[in-house]
Order: structure tokens, then sequence, then C-alpha cells
């Protein structure tokens, strides 16, 4: 397949991850949600090590049945850690092809994040980003998003939104 | 010290507890000493350190230790995390493998007991009263270690009753969670787990285990947001596996009642029996082939009518049997306290059943979750109005007067408040221990 050598559109793709960050850091999940695909994944796993979140437990894997859960939850009047204001701001840099695979037509994307949420208190988590991107219709759209934490594996407070 | 046994008894009556119990400096150093110091404490599972040196740091009560597998012997030792020599810790990685542990401070090595392998320069100590087989120099072993079915527990004194005698009934809880499993035996699904902060008394955490008036409250938000999305789905679609576990936090006040609620000795109790929030859960037919060809059919039957929710085995930890997990307190301050979740896997069970095991660890206990959030808020405006003083007493009388007594245990409707009265009852007794 001459898609071997595909090369990707990384303006758009710096794009698509900025607009991720925007939607996210004005808590708009009807937005942040269309940028998945139907079959979409966000991920944070415990342990940087992990590949299979289905072996071993992970701070968040969520589908998009989740992701709507979550959207109705935040902020809902009823819930009392709810009551306080979820601020947060993300910074993206490094993005960078990490690989292509031809299989499933999906590029892989890595880059690296600081994120700081205000909730009771102000907290930083920095880490790495890895999007696998699909080319749709409508353009790339996300399938998984993974989330590795400098601290995973530490006592953490909760962690209100997507980070 | 200067808190006398009457002052600290004035502090807990029958149906309340005075607010400095979750605030009191003293009262926390008090706790560390006569609470985590002389009760067996939830260590590690034997899963954690398969191999000969391998190890695991964590804490008992305010104390480091290391939970280590004997490099020859290969049986379990739970040691002092401190160097003979100055006292510093000797590591401060979470687990690994060692044949001796080093002091990275002037290099003193220890065997995998313990006792002293070698020291640099050792002719200093020459005419001195350094003796190399005196415990004193030594990474100090726990006076007790005990395993159940790969359960470890420690403690940090002598004079204590044989584990299985502390558990009592709680036993039983774990018993059933290895059951569970066709070969009889769990392992942890990871060397790490959830590790939460309850910026919080650790108290609070135990209190909520079988305070049955607050998830159709508390966790109303999230069981509303299940409800609302599952409303747009179209008719006919089967719910998605996210449902079953997040239902029965919407459970009515009379569900919760008829799963009762049992208070036994030493703070330990337990929600349900054979009822309990994880009983109507899904069976998977394979699963139950697997457990009737390892037990037969009318003991697979005992096996899975069997159900606890929140088994709190005091004042350390609590065992869920029907979704294989272990929630355990570390606490860190009067105010702050870590809350460590721990997955396991049924040895011979269909991944399945791992998957929902996780599946619920990420809906409830995670830090990422929707639903421990709620919870941890909770306690930490009880927390405030105890720090305040905006607040002095604090009641407990649901049910109160009405526990039906059998032996040693009462139970009574779910919704009571006799856990936490159970758990005072046992505080008390343990605080008006002196040296």
């Amino acid at each position: 397949m001459s898609d071997n050598n595909k090369s990707p559109d990384m303006a758009e793709i710096q794009n698509l991850l900025n607009l991720e960050a925007r939607y996210l850091n004005s808590a708009d999940f009807d937005k942040w949600i269309s940028l998945y695909t139907e079959d979409g994944i966000y991920w944070m796993p415990l342990d940087s090590e992990q590949t299979d979140p289905e072996a071993h437990d992970s701070i968040f894997y969520e589908d998009r049945t989740l992701m709507e859960v979550r959207k109705r939850n935040f902020d809902h009047q009823l819930s009392p850690s709810m009551q306080y204001p979820v601020r947060s701001s993300r910074i993206i840099s490094d993005v960078h092809l990490h690989k292509y695979e031809t299989d499933s037509d999906t590029y892989i994307i890595n880059s690296s994040f600081q994120a700081v949420l205000f909730y009771k208190e102000q907290t930083v988590y920095a880490g790495n980003y890895q999007h696998h991107l699909q080319v749709t219709d409508s353009g790339y759209k996300i399938k998984l998003k993974r989330v590795d934490l400098l601290n995973a594996d530490m006592p953490l407070p909760p962690i209100m939104i997507y980070i | 010290m200067s808190l006398s046994i009457d002052e600290i008894q004035q502090l807990v009556e029958p149906a309340r507890v005075h607010s400095s119990v979750y605030v009191d400096e003293e009262l926390f150093q008090l706790e560390m000493e006569r609470i985590w110091g002389r009760s067996w404490i939830y260590v590690g599972h034997e899963s954690q350190v398969k191999n000969p040196g391998d190890y695991y740091t964590t804490s008992i009560g305010t104390y480091p230790v290391i939970l280590i597998r004997d490099a020859k012997s290969k049986s379990l030792h739970v040691l002092h995390n401190r160097c003979g020599h100055r006292g510093a810790i000797v590591t401060q990685r979470q687990c690994g493998n060692a044949g001796v542990l080093r002091c990275p401070y002037h290099g003193w090595t220890y065997k995998t007991d313990g006792s002293i392998h070698a020291i640099p320069h050792v002719g200093g100590y020459k005419d001195t009263e350094f003796d190399k087989n005196d415990e004193e120099f030594s990474m100090k072993k726990l006076p007790r270690v005990e395993v159940y079915r790969g359960f470890v527990f420690a403690c940090l004194s002598e004079d204590v009753e044989d584990l299985s005698d502390f558990l009592g009934e709680i036993a039983d809880t774990i018993d059933n969670m290895c059951d569970r499993s066709p070969e009889g035996e769990v392992e942890v699904t990871g060397l790490n787990c959830h590790r939460f902060i309850h910026p919080c008394n650790w108290k609070f955490f135990l209190e909520n285990l079988h305070d049955a008036m607050h998830p159709m409250c508390a966790h109303a938000g999230t069981s509303d947001a299940v409800r609302s999305y599952l409303s747009t789905m179209p008719e006919g679609t089967s719910p998605p596996p996210e449902a079953e576990i997040i239902d029965p936090f919407a459970g009515s006040y009379d569900f919760f009642d008829s799963m009762g609620v049992t208070g036994l000795d030493k703070g330990h109790g337990y929600m349900g029996g054979k009822k309990s929030i994880f009983s109507h859960y899904e069976m998977y037919p394979e699963y139950l082939e697997a457990m009737y060809s390892a037990y037969g059919k009318e003991r697979t039957e005992e096996i899975l009518s069997f159900n606890r929710h929140n088994a709190c085995c005091y004042p350390s930890s609590t065992i869920r049997d029907g979704i294989q997990s272990i929630r355990v307190l570390r606490p860190v301050s009067v105010d702050s306290t870590i809350i460590e979740s721990w997955t396991f896997r049924l040895k011979g069970a269909p991944e399945k059943l791992l998957q929902r095991t996780l599946r619920y660890s990420r809906l409830i206990n995670s830090p990422g979750s929707m639903v421990g959030p709620d919870d941890l808020d909770c306690y930490y405006r009880i927390q405030e109005s105890a720090k305040s003083k905006s607040i002095e007493w604090i009641d407990l009388q649901r049910y109160f007067g009405q526990d039906i007594k059998d032996d040693d245990k009462d139970t009574a409707p779910g919704t009571s408040d006799l856990a936490i009265r159970n758990q005072y009852k046992a505080w008390l007794n343990y605080m008006s221990r002196e040296a």
C-alpha cells in the first residue's frame, strides 16, 4: 500500500489538539466528544508501563457512554463535589508523529502537556499525551487518547475533569 | 501526653461523639499508639512479593515498614524500614527485589530477614557496646506477622491475640473472596493501586462504609446522570455494563434497610450478608461452569449466595468479597489520609470478572471517578466544621437502642448508625488502655 509513506497534515493535527484543549478548558463536553470517533476512548493508566487497559486498573478508561455520563454529571446540582468551580488550562507542546499504522490507517501522535486544574486549590498535572487519529470524512478524529501523568502512581487528589 | 483516660472517655457517648476526635493532634498520636500500634494492620498481599527478595514498602500507622520475602527461606517478614545505625529510611522504592537491603547513607547492609549482613570499616566498633547480633542494630522485625489466605497482617506490638481471633467473622469475607476463584486463590492485578488523597481524618472513611443513608443523596448526581443518558438510548438497547454498578447507588431506603448492618467485636462490621449491592450482578455462564467443575453445584451456590458489602476490618482496611477489592487506610496526619484501592484477579476465572472488578474500581474508587469525590467532599465538610468548632457533638442515634443482639454481634436495619456506634465502642476500648 502506497499509504505506507502517507504523511499527515501536521498543521491540521496541531489544530485538532489545540481545539481539544480549548474545549476542555471551557468544559464544553459536547464539542469535546465530537472530536472522538464513535468508538473513541479516553485512557489514563495507573502505570506508564501499562499496555492493556483490560488487565490492570486505570485512573480513567472511558468510552463515549461514560463521556456522555460525565458530561451530565459535571456541574450536577445534586453532587456535593460539584459545588466548587472546576477551572482548567492546558498547554501542549512537541506535537509529533510517533508512527503511522498501516493496518488501521491510524496516525499515532505524541506530545507533552502541562495542565493546571483549579479545584478547591490549584494543582499542576503534566506528562505525555498520545493521540491515535483516524481520517474520516470530517477530518481527523480521535480514536484513543492516552494520558500518562508523571505522578499517576502517586497519591492524587480528585481529578474533576479530563486532563 | 496530657489527655487522661477519663478525659478521653468523655468524648464518646453511646449515641454521639465529640468532634475533637477528628481534629485533635494529641488524640491522633494516641490513636497511632493505642489503636494502630496494638491491632492487626493489613500490610499487603502475598502476590505483591512472589519471588525471594521481592519487597513492598508501606506503613503501619505512621511507621514506615517493608514487606519482604526472605531470599533464602522464602518466608515473609515485615521489617521496620529504618537503618539500625542512624535510623535513616533504608529504601524509598515502592517495590523491588533485593538479595540484601543497603542503607544508602553509610552502607550498612541487611539480610532479607532484617539482620545485619555487613558494616563498612567495622573495626571502629571494637571495644564498644556495638553488637552485630543485637536486634537493636538490625532492621527490626515486627513482632507479629500472620498471613490469612494470602492477606498479610502485622502488629507493632507483641501483645495481641492471634490473627484469626482478631478477624473473627471478617475471615469469612476473605474466604469468600478467595473461594469465588475456581482455584481458591486471588492475586493482585498490578503492583500499583489507586492512591487517593483524602484531606480528612481517617475515621470518616470507615464511618461512611456502612452509612446507608448517604448513597441516594450524595451520589444522586451520578445516578441521575446515568439515568438521563440511558433515557437517550433507543428503546430495546441493552444498558451499558456500567449501569449495573451505578444502579444500586440510587437504591431506596427500603433496599438498604433490608440489606441490614452487622457490628462485630473490635469495631469490625459489614452490610448485607445474603444480599448486597453486588447480588444482582449478571452471572456469566462461563464463570458458573468453571465454578461447578471446581466445587460442584451445591457448594458453588453457597459461595455465590454470600454477599457482603464493605466488610470493615477495623482500623486498617475494608474488603469487598463480591467485587474482589480491598481498600486500605494510610493515616498521614490528623486531617490527611491516603486511601489505597487494590483489585484482585480470581485465579482460573474468565477475564470478564476481572474486567468488572476494574470497571467498578474506576467508577467508584479511582481519584478520577465520579462517585469517590462526592464521598470525600462530604467527609471534608464535617472535617471543616470540626476544625472551626462550629459543631461540638456529632449525632449517631438512628435506630439507637433497637439493635438485635446475638452473642458477639449486633444487627440492625441497614440505615442504622449501629456500625459507627460499634466503631466508637472499639475506639474507646483501645484508647482506654494505657501503655
